[in-house]
């Protein structure tokens, strides 16, 4: 009997990382779902799809110390599968003449759309892990980014299947705040379990030394690859959810700006950690909304105050140069929220390094 | 020492250039199941160099790795790791961020122990070299002696059948070393397997090893017992001329 | 006949372009392991000092209404300040960080540099005529060139010439090079780290003034984006050239920009809007048959 509640006490502190941050995020979306204007509605849907996101991220960068430029690919690679099955019946033939006769007769459901998009999403992260994943660290970095060009070109320019830069209008709008909460969740939990697995395990020995990983038998080219294509599910389906949040999709959304927000919203968290890019998520979204409201202007007891458009991309990077100086390890400092009522040691990345700045890999000398 | 006696890893004429600069010439010579082996030679002598030729992290300019009769030359150092040879590093190398049972842990992962047997061979070897109170810290808070001692308990988790130690002493006091000379001398039969020990401190080798080999330059210099190595000429001339403590006795 | 020589011309002077980019990304990744996205926006704001700052699309000139030497030197010190200056701001507190940090850093450090350009210049692109009746063709035995395509091909040569010499003959510059490629090594023959890496940061912004006046004599157009390809094919060429060599650097430079002018030129008409797919494409492929690049340095190796 007292063994069953202490295993339910272990399992229970085990999960917290996970469960306190969704409880916290539940709260948060109960409060302005219920009471929120349109708007805060709208940008909270906005950030729980970027947890999505970023969490798809952090499963390959925080775990394997590798960055990668390259997971907005896989986005937009999901978001385009969704909208040629479930956009636009009545366009298709004409925008999009170049899909499988299949395609451009029928429309998908939703829901098997979305799990077809995910799984191309995955395929192609494991064609791009195969070759890419050969690659050390940095060699491995300048790679993804080279793989979101070529898809950013060739989108652009396939014309009959993608509409070429234009966009792709009319996608049905189904994420509402909780669909997006439970997505998130699903994203958040899949990387915490992968986080805590063996493979999460082997991958993060690897981040720390790979000599020393490849010494005790770690394969750093598979663990990679696991995390990778992992990472790919999740960016998928991140990519899908962005498509029918917004209803129309264009591919310049999903190149640099992008990559660089997120990204940026991984590091201000702390790349190492879960609670680390969910944080970065919601610190980097706030200062986004609100720069994004003082540019639109604001009216400041007599006076009316509009920065320039573009005040709120400068204030994002200087607020990311200054974590990267300042707080190498991300305002979380790598730490995983812990259960506040138990004695075990809390363990930050921040105590542990002597030596600093650490986005991922160990320092270059 | 139990049943496979024969149990060899062997170099034969291994020799390594790095873009002209001779680091290892023509070196031959085994480690067997259940015995230490020491291997000696000045700074830049070329041993860890053979330690990397040995575990995969460097192919050498010519000559064969033999693991029990298997040429295991071109294996990739986690394949050489997973056939039964391990070795510690002459830096630290921990995994900082883990805490000192998961490095240990996921070294046994890696040789692909089931989760539930990696953390109990953990905990045991942690048990067998003293690290029982520290297993929940993180590696960079170990002391420098401590994380060679880690170093060592990592490099025993996958059950090698060789183990191959780079100055596993270097920065310890009297009282660690001798702590560490009981411990190595348990591992042949602890564990079964032979070790192959590289170390400038003369007291711990001679302790150790049933056979040392010195190398100087690169070059086989001598191999044999701690006695004969001690009085051969040409190894106290080479410790002399490369301006290194003499190995004295102990 | 006369046509491939002109394609060949055509891939020379491109490819030497992008060599000259590939070498200040390749000397200053040398130095403190930086891969420096900021490189691009050098190139762009030393172009937008043509100009004068302000919203219009056909601003009046700056520095482009200056001499052609008084203007060449004015762009270059644009260029080597702004360059400097991120090394002193962003880039040294950063200088014992991995290089994951550092990419991370320059990303950033690029971002900023292109929004205050934007919020100054807005996101439009201008037009500059600087260098027009270079447009104008000169013949040459034969050969039908743009002005534009011998200057550019004269000025890269020349500059990729003069910097090759600088590595090889002189004391600043064997420096250099060993710092470049064995940083350690260099340090503990007595190289002064500072010295060396601000010096890396000079040359880069003079190589990008020097792209950045090319590239507005070709196109007469400024664009926020304008050092955005010359940049991230740099990159690519690193890797390709085998990341930590400078002759490396170069030859994959050259490479890239070799490709991209055969393809822009082979390709069937209806595929050579995505020529940068294919180029980006033979990159990935390149460093599937040589992960480690086509020059391996052992520098590049990390000992164990
Ligand atoms: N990766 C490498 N590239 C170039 N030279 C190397 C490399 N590794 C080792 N060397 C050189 O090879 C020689 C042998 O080095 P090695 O590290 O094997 O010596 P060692 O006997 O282990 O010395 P120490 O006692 O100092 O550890 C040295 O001259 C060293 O500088
Ligand atoms: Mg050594």
């Amino acid at each position: 009997m007292a063994n069953l509640a202490a295993t339910l006490r272990a399992a229970f502190v085990l999960a917290w990382p996970v469960l306190g941050l969704l409880l916290m995020m539940a709260a948060g979306v109960l409060i302005v779902s219920s009471f929120g204007s349109i708007s805060l509605q709208r940008t909270l849907t906005e950030g729980l799809i970027k947890i999505v996101t970023v969490v798809g991220l952090y499963i390959f960068i925080g775990n394997s110390g590798v960055i990668s430029f390259g997971q907005t690919a896989f986005m937009a690679v999901a978001a385009y599968a969704s909208a040629w099955q479930t956009c636009c019946p009545g366009l298709k033939p004409i925008t999009m003449h170049g899909l499988p006769e299949f395609l451009i007769r029928n429309s998908i459901p939703i829901i098997p759309a979305g799990l077809i998009s995910i799984l191309l999403s995955a395929l192609v992260a494991l064609i791009v892990g195969l070759v890419v994943m050969r690659l050390s660290g940095l060699a491995a970095s300048i790679a993804t980014l080279a793989v979101l060009f070529i898809l950013n070109a060739a989108y652009s320019n396939w014309d009959s299947v993608t509409m070429g830069v234009s966009s792709i209008v009319g996608l049905p709008t189904y994420v509402t705040p909780w669909i997006a909460y439970s997505m998130a969740a699903g994203a958040m939990i899949v990387a915490y379990l992968f986080q805590i697995s063996r493979f999460g395990l082997m991958l993060r020995a690897t981040r720390e030394d790979e000599v020393a990983a490849r010494s005790v038998g770690l394969s750093v080219f598979w663990l990679r690859l696991i995390a990778f294509v992992l990472s790919g599910i999740v960016m998928g389906l991140a990519g899908v959810l962005h498509a029918h949040f917004l209803g129309t999709i264009s591919i310049d959304t999903f190149f640099l700006n992008l990559t660089f927000i997120t990204l940026a919203m991984l590091v201000v968290g702390g790349t190492r950690s879960l609670f680390g890019a969910v944080a970065g998520v919601f610190v980097v979204m706030t200062v986004i909304d609100v720069f994004r409201r003082v540019e639109s202007g604001v009216d400041l007891w007599s006076f009316k105050l509009a920065l320039p458009a573009g005040t709120q991309e400068v204030i994002l990077a200087m607020v990311l140069l200054g974590v990267l100086i300042f707080r190498p390890n991300g305002l979380t400092g790598g730490r995983e929220l812990t259960w506040p009522f138990t004695r075990s040691v809390t363990r930050s990345v921040d105590s542990m390094e002597k030596k600093r700045g650490h986005v991922g890999g160990k320092p270059a000398r | 020492m139990t049943g496979d006696r024969k149990a060899e890893l062997s170099a034969e004429n291994i020799s390594v250039s790095f873009a002209g600069l001779r680091a290892l010439s023509n070196v031959t010579f085994a480690v067997h199941t259940g015995e230490i082996v020491g291997l000696i030679g000045p700074n830049g002598a070329g041993k860890t160099t053979m330690v990397n030729v040995l575990t995969g992290f460097q192919r050498p300019t010519d000559g064969r790795v033999l693991l029990n009769g298997t040429d295991i030359t071109r294996y990739k150092a986690d394949a050489v790791a997973k056939s039964g040879v391990a070795r510690s590093f002459q830096a630290a190398r921990m995994f900082n961020a883990l805490s000192v049972a998961e490095n240990v842990e996921v070294a046994a992962l890696g040789h692909g122990a089931p989760r539930r047997q990696a953390r109990a061979r953990a905990s045991e070897i942690l048990e067998w070299i003293d690290f029982g109170g520290k297993a929940e810290s993180p590696a960079s808070e170990l002391s420098y002696g401590d994380q060679r001692r880690l170093g060592i308990a990592r490099a025993l988790a996958g059950a090698p059948k060789f183990l191959l130690l780079d100055e596993p002493a270097s920065g310890m006091n009297d009282a660690e070393c001798d702590d560490l000379n009981a411990h190595i001398a348990e591992i042949p039969s602890r564990f079964n397997c032979g070790v192959l020990l590289i170390e400038h401190n003369m007291r711990v080798i001679m302790q150790a090893c049933g056979r040392i080999h010195v190398l100087e330059g690169g070059r086989s210099l001598a191999e044999g017992t701690p006695d004969d190595v001690r009085t051969n000429p040409a190894v106290r001339a080479a410790y002399l001329g490369a301006d290194q403590h003499p190995p004295k006795a102990t | 006949m006369l046509h491939v020589l002109q394609v060949i011309l055509d891939a020379i002077a491109l490819g030497s372009l992008y060599a000259l980019v590939a070498l200040a990304i390749g000397l200053v990744f040398g130095v403190m392991k930086l891969i420096n996205f900021a490189q691009g926006d050098y190139i762009t704001l030393g172009a937008y000092s043509l100009v004068v700052p302000s919203a219009s699309i056909t601003p009046p000139l700056l520095f482009g209404a200056l001499p052609v030497p008084a203007m060449i030197f004015s762009v270059v010190i644009t260029c080597v300040i702004l360059a400097l200056a991120t090394e002193r701001i962003a880039f040294r507190p950063l200088r014992n960080s991995s290089p994951a940090t550092l990419l991370v850093a320059s990303f950033a450090v690029s971002y900023f540099i292109q929004h205050v350009t934007m919020l100054v210049q807005t996101g439009r692109p201008k037009s500059v005529g600087i260098g027009s009746q270079l447009a104008n063709a000169v013949e040459i035995a034969g050969l039908r060139m743009p002005g534009v395509q011998i200057l550019t091909m004269g000025v890269t040569l020349a500059l990729l010439i003069g910097l090759v010499l600088f590595l090889k003959k002189t004391p600043l510059g064997v420096q250099m090079r060993a710092a470049a490629e064995n940083f350690e090594m260099a340090r503990l023959l007595g190289i002064r780290a500072d010295k060396v890496i601000a010096l890396a940061f000079v040359i880069s912004g003079g190589l990008a003034a020097a792209v950045s006046m090319l590239l507005v004599v070709q196109t007469g157009t400024l664009d926020l984006r304008m050092g955005l390809m010359p940049v991230v094919i740099a990159f690519f060429a690193t890797v390709i050239g085998g990341i930590g060599s400078l002759s490396g650097a170069a030859l994959g430079g050259f490479l890239v920009g070799f490709v991209s002018v055969l393809l822009q030129t082979y390709l069937p008409a209806d595929l050579r809007p995505s020529r940068d797919a294919f180029v980006f494409g033979l990159v990935i492929l390149t460093l599937l048959v040589r992960p480690q690049g086509l020059i391996v340095t052992s520098a590049a190796k990390e000992r164990v």
